[in-house]
């Protein structure tokens, strides 16, 4: 049986796991670096609010309902998160779209959400900042590649000595799936381990499908 | 609602669900479990055909929540958790009935692909958008084969790539988004 590893774990020995649990909020917004760093901060929040919430319940939470309830914690906190969003910042809520609402089934959140049952509040909020952090900043830089190579502008400003010079695939989805494969590569190379080594399905089965297991021998 | 389509335009529905409106590749949503599954996953067809019932039944389900009891009652502002509550539903009850006919659990990891962006995204847009009933079953019947031929090439693109000396700093995830960052640039022909 293999020993549970803590998101965090698995983040520190290599940051590019974020950026697969994270896929789709990710490359949904990295044409536009407003969008991005909107959608940064929101991902941000809702890990810090869902692991804290998730924190403070896992005491009435039995081990086998953990996956039910971090999936409806995730999607309680991205609702008020999302009707915040679109009366605050309207604009970038149009530009973002449906992935806002598609926020409450995302991978990333619900692995964070998961996993601060099996510790303390307090590491399980540092865990949300420190995976959240990484994920703005995987996001940022992203989008800036993106968007100053794929638009010829910065957060919506053109930059006139680039117009010419403009890669639009890079505002598709295969540009943004591209940029995404080197930033995994930059992010290998300076790791201490491949992403290949552990899986996400194989943390999951290690997390939660022993958990089950323990649950069901020690009954 | 009057049905207004003609069966080109619905056949048109499932095959842009399959290749240029391809949730996992084109839109992106989804992706996480594809390029997360482990190379010892062995029940894939099991898992792909699991994911495509659940499309099957939660988009007409939601949507019919969404027309019949949310948006009446003006509690539109509850759609996330009721949906996520939903899916959760139908995927737990799916596994049930998957594991009851095949004889064999169909492990943790099922409910992880089950309950994803794609199957979220679907039910939302296509609510959104106002689909009719029929519009709304071809389209999630065009995604879950969209999803399952993902599912089948990236099964298939890791074992191939094994095959292959990568770079050491692309090994693993850097060059699976190298390959569907090809795939989804080719389906954009498609549209």
């Amino acid at each position: 049986m293999t020993e549970h590893k803590s998101l965090r774990m698995l983040a520190a020995e290599n940051p590019s796991m974020i950026l697969i649990l994270g896929i789709c909020p990710l490359f949904g917004s990295t044409a536009d670096v407003r969008a991005a760093l909107g959608m940064g901060c929101l991902v941000l929040v809702a890990l810090l609010a869902s692991s804290l919430i998730m924190g403070l319940l896992k005491h009435c939470i039995t081990r086998q309902f953990v996956v039910p309830a971090a999936f409806l914690v995730c999607a309680g906190v991205v609702s008020v998160l999302e009707l915040l969003f679109h009366a605050w910042f309207p604009g970038l809520y149009q530009i973002l779209g449906v992935y806002v609402s598609v926020l409450s089934v995302n991978l990333l959140l619900f692995a964070a959400t998961a996993d601060s049952c099996e510790q303390s509040v307090e590491k399980a909020i540092s865990q949300a900042l420190v995976v959240g952090l990484i994920f703005l900043a995987v996001l940022l830089s992203a989008s800036v590649i993106c968007e100053v190579f794929g638009n010829a502008s910065f957060a919506g400003i053109e930059i006139p000595a680039l117009k010419d010079y403009k890669i639009s695939v890079l505002v598709q989805p295969g540009g943004a799936l591209l940029t995404g494969a080197f930033l995994a590569a930059v992010l290998n190379a300076v790791a201490e381990k491949a992403t290949s080594s552990e899986s996400v399905s194989d943390w999951f089965a290690s997390s939660f499908g022993n958990a089950e297991k323990k649950e069901e021998s020690e009954s | 609602m009057i049905e207004t389509y003609t069966v080109k335009s619905l056949i048109l529905l499932v095959i842009s669900g399959v290749l240029a409106g391809n949730f996992a590749l084109e839109k992106l949503m989804g992706a996480a479990p594809v390029f997360g599954l482990s190379r010892k996953e062995n029940n894939l067809t099991a898992l792909g055909v699991g994911v495509l019932v659940v499309m099957l039944i939660s988009a007409p389900l939601l949507r019919a929540v969404r027309m019949f009891f949310l948006a009446p009652a003006n509690l539109l502002f509850l759609q996330n958790i009721c949906f996520t509550a939903l899916i959760l539903c139908v995927a737990y009850l799916v596994a049930w009935l998957a594991g009851a006919l095949l004889k064999r659990p169909m492990g943790p990891y099922f409910l992880i692909l089950a309950v994803n962006s794609a199957v979220f995204g679907l039910a939302v847009t296509a609510a959104s958008d106002g689909l009719s009933l029929t519009a709304t079953m071809l389209t999630a019947l065009g995604v879950g084969l969209g999803y399952l031929f993902t599912l089948f090439v990236f099964a298939g693109l890791r074992e191939k790539i094994d095959d292959f000396y990568v770079p050491k700093a692309f090994r693993g995830l850097p060059v699976q988004l190298l390959a569907a960052a090809i795939i989804s640039m080719a389906l954009l022909g498609f549209k």
